[in-house]
């Protein structure tokens, strides 16, 4: 096995593929009904690799990738979010104030009852509720204690010994429970639940590849008899007399040929005709009174549907029925307009303003050319805006560390995580104000949070693993216990009042248990498992006051312990 | 400004995301059509911020785990672009692409060389030179094996210690000229030529059938159509949808609708007067028996139902026995329509007599529930999906470092294509096999994007983060100029002469050439832009072989270019 773990730290590039691929294999393994999930997957496969091996993966890869998932998950939920905060964003925060002060109060009983010292009681707050930052808060405290500089100092040592033994189980246990257990003594099915939620925010989910089979637009063609009203007339006049219905003559075919429908073109008999037009109209008007016939060529208009946002001061504040005469509309159809989040039902009174996303669809030069007189083209892109996304992240975090909470004589930050977190939320917020701002594809979003999630939580395994074995030897396993009691005491506690006093929805619960908590994973495994992102309108009021309290406990047990 | 440098020191993630922010910005500036493209940006970004922090007293670095990680993720990227349209064109044009390979490495090392000798540069200055102007870091490697193969002579009074040194330094100073500089010159040779390379990619697009990856216009004639009709006809009452499709085969029966409420598409309830009957199928035959049922009507109740589209790849040899009777009674076959089938990659007409075989994909259209009853008989149903399958990205990543460690001995070093030749090779096999069988390593476009350019601007951040710190110092002295002439000149002739010999020799088409002069310095950065510049995949075309063969060579030229040098 030397080569091998001597090849894991040449490549630590590799082992973290491979705690990814070993994860997400195992997570996929069914037993009993019952799967780890590749986020659980992937911290015990890195567990697992971590015995063989002390991989040196960095700190600072890790934060940038967990950066880039917290960005992605802020973003696909930034339009739902200030709708979500209003509907009941209180009911987090109380959630996380309870888990947070009955996770205090089970380990300073734990504390008394191992006989714990201040150092390993801190390391248990911090390990089994997953919040690193109490270590720091907690070292302050004890250095302050009036103690000889060798014992303060073997007690800091103890701090991280059992943060090393309690925080596996903080991590894995909560991730367990919130995704596995809690949904069991609930009673609830996940999936169908945050369908019933998101369907309950108005969040349209599109599954690619699925479409309605309803075509609100065709283009069909006719034969022209001898007794249709229309042979002897021209296109313009034909055109003019249907003006309501708006339906339009595409191209013609006579004697074989196909000519482009001028205006002054006149129909006569044995013409073939593509007349495009909503579906009622032709059905009902054009149908029983000519004709169908399939005819390949005269139908194969290139065809264009595009989202155009309306930048033009010409027709701002102008009503859908006036440009529905102006020239370039002639055969363009609208789908539908969007203002903000919301479809506009349209009616020929409504009135255009700035900043609309009209959805044409049409022949495509005369879409092309409408789109140029009324804005810009929101075509879809695979492109990622990294501008935005590197900034966004750049300043989030920059607000993160410079907002703080001032507690006592200390002041608490929010965390580069939280402030991330919060600017994924605002530019996703945005982009439904502005459609071209911050543009970032779905594929790229789902990959940023996967790779993102992933490989965050297999490079703690694999700095959490080699560690855990000799600290465990050294603090006893009274301590592993007692960790898993103070990570689990929280989250019954809450879970329980979350769904009886708050009378909350669960899997905004299950979201704000994680955030409470402050276990990303957690939230991720439960919006793996609901198949839907919504778990983190839960989270994101919650982790804020969990950060701030969980950081604060580090001073205050030792405080109490001592 | 000293606490905020002192902020992004003690975050160094933060600094890379504002790094990436205004690398990609910066690259997006352009100045009478020169613009610097994100890759050059990032590393004069990348510097500047790291000179500027030092003013205040503050080192910025950034460690080489992260480096190495984005740079593997974007070569793996890139192997997972080129790998489908690699496959299709390998002969052909690869021994002229070998040959580009070739002329290019040989003229650098011997530009190196030159230099050094003419200019008298201390050893050691010409593997720098070399690995840097060419930008193949593996050649700093093989530089070194000669020095402690002791293949050269060391002057009196020097230590085997202060050539490695002078082999760092030299590949400093000249690697930032042989990024930039080509990244620049293969963006602009079409337009030094007077070439329309933009134009040129677009013929061979239409030539040969690669996607430019342009949002498609369809046409107002589908192959299929789906339409409702109300029953009048008297014949059919009481009669159900079995005996109907029955006889008339080429019909699809998606929804019933009665008394204004859809119940569904049941097959065996009997039909009454006034049923809304909605049926799919080709649209020829769709028009063709006209009055079957009754008139035609729009009803949005029959006709707003979610069609799934999907693929199925055929993988039960047991079912391409049965016979299409057989196959007709299959549940949910009345709810489907084939729309296309692909076959070895390549797209098949589907005619009465289409047999079909193992691996075909087929691509159908109908009620979800029926899609996957018929796709499980068949085969696989694969749809379409935004998630990137991290199972099989993480074992090609595997594979890659796997194949990157096969080496060969060669002149007293080893050859290997390295970690990134590998994760390029291993892309292609992987993306290669993906697209033929299509149920696993789905990579959407969006996603493999994310890997490519962020991980080059991620791995060309961090590069010139860390160069700017030592920057000044290098740039100091004759000596360090004299090292940049030599790589200026050493990056700046070969692509040039490279261009040449394809444009007049070889006839090729620009924009294929612009990725030949990339592959033919062993760097994707330039394909990238020119990619992008062009907004076209065909230069990636160009790359992929050139790319592999100056990997290798200039990886062994290191080491000859310190034994020829002395």
């Amino acid at each position: 096995m030397a080569w091998f773990e001597a090849f894991l730290v040449k490549y630590p590039e590799l082992a973290l593929f491979l705690v990814i691929a070993i994860g997400y294999a195992i997570g996929g393994v069914k037993v009993g009904g019952f799967s780890l999930g590749p986020v659980t997957g992937s911290l015990f496969a890195g567990i697992l690799v971590g015995q063989f091996a002390h991989v040196p993966v960095s700190g600072m890869a890790k934060s940038f990738l967990f950066l880039l998932f917290l960005f992605g998950i802020g973003y696909s939920v930034g339009p739902q979010f200030m709708q979500a905060l209003k509907r009941d964003g209180l009911k987090p925060v109380l959630l996380a104030i309870v888990c947070c002060v009955t996770g205090l109060l089970t380990a300073v009983v734990v504390a008394k009852a191992l006989g714990l010292d201040p150092g390993f009681a801190a390391g248990l707050v911090s390990g089994a509720l997953t919040e690193s930052p109490a270590m720091g808060t907690a070292t302050e405290a004890i250095n302050a204690l009036p103690l000889p500089v060798d014992e303060r100092a073997r007690l800091v040592a103890h701090i991280a010994v059992a943060d090393a033994v309690c925080y596996i189980f903080g991590a894995a246990g909560l991730i367990i429970f919130v995704s596995v257990v809690a949904p069991k003594l609930l009673g609830i099915d996940l999936p169908a639940e945050a369908a019933r939620l998101e369907q309950e925010l108005g969040i349209a989910r599109k599954a690619p590849g699925v479409v309605s089979a309803y075509r609100r637009f065709e283009v069909r063609a006719y034969r022209l008899g001898a007794d249709a009203q229309a042979v002897g007339q021209a296109v313009a006049a034909l055109e003019a007399r249907n003006a309501v219905h708006r339906l339009f003559i595409q191209r013609v075919r006579r004697n074989g040929e196909l000519l482009e429908a001028g205006p002054d073109l006149v129909l006569a008999v044995g013409d073939v005709v593509a007349v495009s037009g909503r579906r009622e109209y032709l059905v009902e008007l054009v149908g029983p009174r000519a004709e169908e016939v399939e005819d390949r060529d005269i139908l194969d208009v290139p065809v264009a549907a595009v989202d155009v946002l309306l930048t033009s001061r010409d027709l701002a504040g102008r009503r859908l029925d006036e440009i529905a005469e102006s020239d370039f509309a002639r055969s363009l159809y609208l789908r539908g307009v969007r203002r903000g989040d919301q479809d506009l039902p349209f009616a020929p009174h409504l009135t255009l303003q700035r900043g609309d996303l009209v959805q044409l669809v049409g022949p495509e030069p005369v879409v092309a050319k409408a789109a140029s007189r009324i804005g810009v083209v929101v075509a879809p892109t695979t492109a990622t805006d990294f501008v935005t996304l590197g900034l966004a992240i750049f300043l989030g975090g920059l607000a993160g560390v410079l907002i703080t909470v001032p507690i006592g004589d200390m002041r608490i930050s929010l965390s580069t995580s939280v402030g991330t977190l919060l600017a994924g939320l605002l530019v996703g917020h945005l982009r439904t104000r502005f459609p071209l701002f911050g543009r970032i594809p779905d594929g790229a979003v789902s990959l940023m949070t996967a790779l993102g999630l992933a490989a965050f939580v297999a490079m703690t395994g694999l700095h959490a693993g080699p560690i855990f074995l000799t600290s465990l030897a050294e603090a006893g396993i009274g301590l592993f216990f007692g960790g898993a009691l103070v990570t689990l005491m929280p989250l019954i506690v809450g879970l329980y009042f979350g769904r009886y006093v708050l009378r909350m929805n669960p899997i905004l619960l299950l979201g704000g248990l994680a955030g409470a908590q402050t276990m990303t994973a957690g939230m991720a495994a439960v919006q793996e498992r609901s198949g839907s992102p919504v778990a983190v309108l839960g989270y994101t009021p919650a982790v804020p006051i969990g950060h701030i309290l969980l950081t604060t406990w580090g001073t205050v047990i030792v405080g109490i312990v001592s | 400004m000293a606490a905020f440098f002192n902020f992004l020191a003690a975050n160094p993630f933060i600094l890379l995301f504002v790094t990436v922010g205004l690398a990609v910005w910066l690259g997006r500036q352009s100045v009478a059509g020169y613009g610097l493209g994100m890759v050059a940006a990032a590393i004069i970004v990348g510097c500047g911020l790291s000179v500027w922090a030092s003013v205040y007293g503050e080192k910025l670095e950034l460690n080489n785990f992260t480096k190495s990680l984005f740079y593997y993720l974007f070569m793996y990227g890139v192997g997972l672009r080129v790998g489908p349209s690699f496959v299709n064109s390998l002969g052909g044009d690869g021994i002229k692409f070998t040959f580009l390979a070739f002329v290019s490495c040989i003229i650098g090392l011997a530009l190196v060389v030159l230099g050094a000798r003419f200019l008298e540069l201390p050893p050691g200055a010409a593997g720098g030179m070399l690995a840097g102007s060419q930008t193949m870091s593996a050649a700093i490697g093989s530089a070194e094996q000669a020095v402690t193969a002791g293949a050269i002579a060391l002057p009196p009074g020097s230590t085997p210690e202060q050539v490695s040194a002078m082999i760092a330094l030299s590949y400093g100073i000249t690697y930032i000229w042989g990024t930039v500089g080509i990244i620049l010159i293969t963006k602009y040779l079409p337009k030094w030529w007077g070439v329309d390379a933009r134009a040129a990619a677009q013929a061979y697009e239409k030539e040969h059938g690669v996607a430019s990856g342009d949002a498609p216009a369809f046409s107002g004639w589908t192959a299929g159509g789906l339409r409702a009709y109300r029953l009048e006809n008297q014949a059919w009452v009481g009669r159900s949808m079995h005996d109907m499709l029955r006889e008339n085969p080429e019909y699809r029966f998606v929804n019933l609708v009665r008394d204004g409420a859809p119940i569904g598409a049941p097959l065996d309830e009997p039909l009454r007067l006034g049923d809304v009957i909605a049926l799919g199928g080709l649209r020829e035959a769709m028009t063709e028996k006209m009055g079957l049922i009754g008139p035609e009507v729009s009803d949005r109740t029959a006709l707003d139902l979610p069609l799934d589209r999907a693929e199925i790849l055929v993988t039960n040899g047991g079912i391409l026995k049965q016979t299409r009777e057989q196959w007709r009674a299959l549940p949910g076959v009345d709810q489907i329509q084939v729309v296309g089938l692909e076959r070895g990659g390549a797209p098949i007409p589907i005619g009465k007599d289409t047999k079909l075989q193992r691996m075909d994909i087929v691509t159908v259209v109908g009620l979800k529930s029926a899609v996957s009853k018929v796709g499980e008989a068949f085969g696989r149903v694969v749809r379409p999906s935004t998630a990137t399958d991290l199972l099989t990205l993480s074992l090609g990543m595997i594979l890659g470092f796997l194949i990157g460690q096969i080496e060969f001995p060669a002149f007293g070093a080893k050859v290997g294509l390295g970690n990134a030749g590998g994760l390029l090779v291993s892309g292609v096999l992987v993306s290669s096999v993906a697209s033929r069988l299509r149920f696993f390593g789905n990579t959407p476009a969006a996603a493999r994007n994310v890997l490519e350019d962020l991980g080059l601007v991620v791995f060309v951040a961090i590069v010139g983060i860390n160069a700017g710190n030592s920057l000044l110092a290098q740039l100091t002295g004759v000596l360090a100029l004299k090292i940049f002439l030599v790589g200026f000149v050493a990056c700046t002739i070969p692509p040039i002469v490279v261009w040449a010999i394809g444009f007049h020799v070889f006839r090729m088409n620009p924009a294929v050439l612009m990725g030949g002069v990339a592959g033919a310095r062993s760097h994707s950065g330039p394909c990238r832009e020119a990619a992008v510049e062009i907004q076209s995949n065909v230069p990636w075309i160009g790359f992929p072989v050139g790319y592999a063969v100056s990997g290798v060579l200039l990886t062994v030229f290191g080491y000859f270019a310190m034994v020829l040098a002395q």
